[in-house]
């Protein structure tokens, strides 16, 4: 009889690691295109139409558009997932952002005290300083008192949509918008200008210069290296004394930041005036980008614009093909799955015995 | 109008409401008390949903398609369970995982239902003899239909099994220190196995009990978050099936508030107010249950850990 | 950190540097466009002569949807729409997006343009902005956007984009009269989606008629309304037709809401024997309610649609702002004697009558409609006075377009009061 036996692995090459990687995500499209073979769909249709958007200009232009505020997310979680910091509070910072953004917008419309050309650059800084506070508040939750962060993060979520929601509907909804429930326009001035000839407005910039910092950050100073070690082992840290409340907070501070970026990115980006339920889940894929990504700073980059992608897909999907929306979720767990069953043969070695 | 029929009224809406998320939310209690945290229940429910609704239409058999639900939340769990427990992978991504395969699943598989609407007959509620005479209580709590009472009997059930049964000690301690369970000859991966399964199950059929007792035909989103409150309400009912009794009405409650409010004219505190508070809550019964002076009551100490045998 | 100057390291840092150099002048870009305004909105009409190709071209008919075709109510109304449109329109290619939120319309514009739509119609109130700022982007592709007033036609958007509409407001007054005269209680109960001028006079007229038929019963009627503050809701609207039931003690139910649930809800009562009357709203619900289900307002958007790609296909577009009423679109103008069918062809019909609807009523009814019809008769003819008792229109005037499109205020029978 064999027996399997599991040793953890003392290191894995790159090749190999690449490889189960890999194996992973086309294992995803095999199962994938098994289930649309099932439920009759031409697999390869429905491949082709699921990735149409990299071969077609104007669709791709829309992935980057939708990549944007995901990138900003996901690069956030990273710094965070590297100290170990299980936060799912993106989609909550995302509205938290929306609203402190609009906030701006609508006091400036009001009293017109910041010059036109300086409101953006303003308003970035402020969402940014705002949106670390709501971040902050679950690290020190976890620092001082141990609170599980998954679930402190995840409920903030909610609070921040609500509120939003509420805002919107109530105090700030236009007064000449008819009743609807939505902010006044953005003036223009508070707008992201669109990159000429494509639709890509240009708080790309942002998300592009923010994983160049989030690279640097974990790579070439010594508060990366402080993140890591929190991240790896947190014996290790507490004996080297580094500051445990200090990393997460910080940690925090900057993927709140970033969220709440994402969030200005989406009203001043694309929509131009706040909105209920203005993220379609923005947070949540940037969980899984991150993850996805290994939480590399460089390939959430382009991750980002590969889910962007999956994401106009699904719309070309439907719109073709006349699927759900769902299939595109169904392929996304798969790929999630598979790598996270991955992961399992990248830290262990398999061994059979007699 | 008058305040009895107004209670009355919000009582039977909340139950309603309360029911399915009490459900869900006794199953994610479960999982999570042996140390799994499966963030799938949103993915559990809605395709547990779609499998009752499949199956009653087929069969016209209410139990049938509880069943039903109970295995397609199974059938999710396990994949959680396998993953988490087995591939010691990360949970919370896992969990995520599972949400979306089952929101997709139930998305796509259930597109004909929805196109060519077909449509079931809710269940027959069935009046409990002279408990339902009871004025709010009554109408409320004792006219449902026959899953809501098998909720409120999983409540006790599962108090039950968790406090007064060597299995559910077992199952605790598994929760709370696995590596001392483990020397205590406890199977610890089979006892997570099981709670996460089963967890899952109970989740299905919350979805079940969505659609058979409430909704005549299917919509893509029919769940409308419920299982993310119901992660939500595990929390707030500290892991505590009796608890979570309270907790799910309470927050079954604060969702009728919108009507009655309107009915009554009242519209001095705007309800998104009432609707944070949940939420809030959760997290003050978080953090207080975290810091050292509760160590009783707080959430089991594994919760998210994978476990490794050392050698 | 030491410096490394292995390979792997310099092109690392090389990358860095490149990159920050890269952003550093996209930075710079953005600020220096910062102050940019955009295209001016007022352009002249730009005739297409450029494409001189004869024969056969293909139009592909995009449309946007707010929500999913199963809701059975709004979308559900548009596909067939669309269906028809297709079966009258052999050159006519279709591709929908559902269920897109109103933040995410410009994404799935983009999305059918990208897959060679030439006209997109979108098909929500909330989706106008952002149609009106595709139509600024893709001066070559035509627009056409449901239940909103911005279009080249009416001077507020460019000339590639038009507007249509189905009105309602006639038909609900059809129904208030319908309700008016079945119900027991004398309180009717509304559950609206948003407070916006379209489906407040809907509620208005819905009242006019009810007061109408009840006055001859010798009651007089009381109208509660619950606001979801969404169009797609059906979990609060049925706790909101629950809570009119039971506290208000409401027996006929309108809505406007885009699914059948209020009728489900009243026909759940019907089962239990209480007499809770309901509606269909855009598609025919009577399946949904069978004992329950009075009568209705229904739209056939196919003419509509018909129109535009034809215009399309035939390249002959002009911005349009479409009010499609009773008896707009209708293939015959004078009553079918024979068949006295309230329906067929038209934009807008009513759904059957339930014959719980007495007889005179009915004919009332037959007979509104074919006066609406040739504009001889307005619901909102005064005098007309509002909740607070203000005259809100005068002895003998009839309702203008505008008052008609900005109507902020409900008239006498409404007990709830607008929400700010």
């Amino acid at each position: 009889m064999y027996k399997i036996q599991f040793f953890p692995r003392e290191k894995i090459s790159a090749i190999k690691s690449f490889a189960i990687s890999l194996a992973s995500i086309l294992l995803a499209f095999l199962v994938s295109g098994i289930i649309f073979v099932l439920t009759d769909v031409d697999p390869i249709l429905a491949y082709y139409n699921l990735f149409r958007s990299f071969t077609n200009l104007s669709l791709l232009s829309e992935s980057v558009v939708r990549a944007i505020p995901i990138m900003l997310v996901a690069l956030g979680l990273a710094l965070a997932y590297k100290a170990n910091f299980i936060s799912v509070g993106g989609e909550g910072q995302i509205y938290f952002g929306g609203i402190i953004a609009t906030s701006l917008v609508l006091w400036n419309i009001q009293n017109n005290i910041v010059p036109e050309p300086l409101f953006m650059p303003i308003t970035l800084i402020v969402v940014f300083l705002c949106s670390s506070i709501w971040g902050i508040i679950p690290a020190l939750l976890k620092a001082k008192f141990e609170v599980n962060e998954v679930l402190t993060t995840l409920m903030m979520n909610y609070i921040a949509q609500i509120i939003s929601n509420y805002l919107v509907i109530g105090p700030w909804k236009d007064p000449k918008g008819y009743g609807f429930p939505h902010s006044p326009a953005f003036p223009q001035y508070a707008r992201f200008p669109l990159i000429p000839n494509t639709t890509i407005n240009s708080s790309i910039y942002i998300g592009l210069f923010a994983a160049l910092i989030i690279y640097f950050i974990l790579s070439k100073t010594k508060f990366g290296f402080e993140v890591k070690v929190v991240g790896d082992s947190y014996p290790t840290a507490k004996y080297a004394g580094i500051s445990y409340t200090k990393v997460v907070c910080t940690v925090m501070a900057i993927s709140a930041g970033l969220s709440g970026l994402a969030g200005l990115s989406i009203l001043g980006g694309v929509i131009g005036r706040l909105r209920p339920d203005f993220s379609p889940g923005y947070g949540y894929t940037g969980i899984i980008v991150a993850w996805l990504c290994n939480l590399n700073p460089i390939i959430i980059i382009f991750g980002s614009i590969f889910f962007g992608g999956l994401l106009v897909g699904g719309e070309v999907l439907q719109s073709s093909m006349g699927l759900s929306v769902g299939v595109t979720d169904v392929f996304q767990a798969l790929m999630l799955i598979f790598t996270l069953s991955g992961e399992f043969f990248k830290r262990y070695r398999i061994v059979w015995r007699r | 109008m008058d305040p009895i029929t107004i209670l009355t009224t919000m009582f039977i809406l909340m139950v309603q409401e309360g029911s399915i998320l009490l459900l869900a939310t006794l199953g994610e209690i479960l999982t999570e008390r042996s140390g799994i945290l499966n963030l799938g229940v949103e993915g559990m429910m809605c395709f547990g949903a779609l499998s009752s609704f499949i199956a009653y239409y087929v069969t016209g058999n209410w139990v049938i398609a509880v069943l039903a639900a109970a295995l397609a939340g199974a059938s999710l769990s396990f994949i959680h369970a396998f993953v988490s427990i087995t591939l010691k992978a990360n949970q919370t991504v896992s969990g995520l995982a599972i949400t979306i395969l089952g929101l997709g699943l139930s998305s796509s598989l259930g597109r004909p239902l929805a196109i060519s609407r077909v449509r079931i007959e809710p269940i027959e509620s069935i009046k409990v003899p002279i408990l339902s005479d009871i004025p709010i209580i009554g109408p409320s709590f004792f006219n449902q239909n026959p899953i809501v009472y098998l909720s409120y009997f999983m409540v006790i059930l599962l108090w039950f099994i968790l406090y007064k049964t060597s299995f559910g000690l077992n199952l605790r301690s598994v929760g709370e220190n696995p590596s001392m369970a483990d020397s205590l000859g406890i199977n610890v991966f089979l006892t997570r196995y099981v709670a996460t399964t089963l967890g899952g199950a109970l989740c299905g059929v919350s979805g079940a009990l969505l659609i058979l007792g409430y909704y005549p035909s299917w919509y893509d989103g029919i769940t409308a978050g419920r299982g993310w409150i119901a992660v939500a309400l595990v929390i707030f009912s500290s892991w505590n099936p009796l608890y979570a009794f309270f907790g799910a009405y309470f927050f079954g409650l604060v969702g009728t508030l919108n009507a009655t409010f309107q009915s009554i004219g009242f519209r001095i505190i705007p309800t998104d107010f009432f609707r944070t508070l949940p939420y809030l809550l959760t997290i003050f019964v978080l953090v207080i249950f975290s810091s050292t002076r509760f160590r009783r009551r707080k959430m089991p100490a594994s919760l998210g850990k994978p476990y490794t045998r050392e050698l | 950190m030491s410096v490394s100057t292995s390979r792997r390291g310099f092109i690392r840092d090389a990358a860095f540097a490149l990159g920050g150099v890269a952003i550093g002048a996209g930075l710079g870009y953005m600020a220096a466009g910062a102050g940019q305004k955009p295209a001016t909105v007022t352009q002249t009409i730009t005739q297409t002569t450029t494409k001189t190709e004869v024969g056969e071209k293909k139009v592909v008919a995009g449309f946007v949807y707010v929500g999913p075709v199963s809701d059975y109510g709004w979308t559900h109304a548009h596909d067939v729409g669309r269906e028809y449109a297709k079966s009258k329109c052999p050159w006519l290619e279709t591709k929908i997006v559902e269920s897109v939120e109103e933040a995410k319309v410009q994404g799935a514009i983009e999305t059918l343009i990208g897959q060679g739509a030439n006209i997109v119609f979108t098909t929500s109130f909330g989706f106008m902005e952002g149609t009106a700022e595709e139509a600024q982007k893709h001066p070559d592709v035509y627009f056409a956007h449901c239940s909103g007033y911005k279009s080249g036609a009416a001077g507020n958007a460019t000339q590639n984009m038009s507007a249509y509409f189905a009105e309602f407001y006639q038909l609900y007054y059809l129904n208030g009269l319908a309700a008016g005269a079945v119900t027991e209680t004398g309180v009717l109960g509304y559950v609206a989606a948003v407070p916006i001028p379209e489906v407040i006079r809907h509620i208005n007229a819905f009242v006019l008629g009810a007061k109408e038929t009840a006055k001859a019963r010798g009651k007089n009627i009381k109208v509660y309304v619950q606001w979801l503050n969404a169009w797609f809701d059906p979990e609060g609207a049925k706790k909101a037709a629950t809570s009119l039931v039971e506290n208000n003690n409401a027996d006929v139910l309108a809505f406007t809401e885009d699914t059948p649930t209020v009728l489900q809800v009243a026909e759940s009562y019907q089962k239990k024997g209480k007499k809770v009357w309901s509606f269909s709203h855009y598609s025919d619900m009577s399946k949904e309610g069978p004992n329950a289900h009075l009568t209705g307002q229904i739209v056939n958007w196919g003419p509509i649609y018909v129109d535009f790609v034809s215009q399309v296909y035939a390249r002959s577009w002009r911005s349009v702002d479409i009010w499609a009423r009773i008896g707009d679109y209708m293939p015959y103008k004078w009553a079918n004697l024979s068949n006295p069918k309230i329906e067929s062809d038209g934009a807008v019909y009513l759904a059957p009558l339930n014959p719980v609807v007495p007889s005179e009523v009915r004919s009332l009814i037959a007979l509104r409609w074919e006066q609406m019809k040739e504009l001889l008769f307005e619901p909102f003819t005064g005098p007309i006075k509002d909740m607070d008792g203000k005259i809100r229109i005068k002895e003998g005037e009839r309702a203008t377009h505008d008052v008609l499109w900005n109507m902020d205020w409900h008239v006498e029978g409404v007990e709830t009061p607008l929400p700010k």
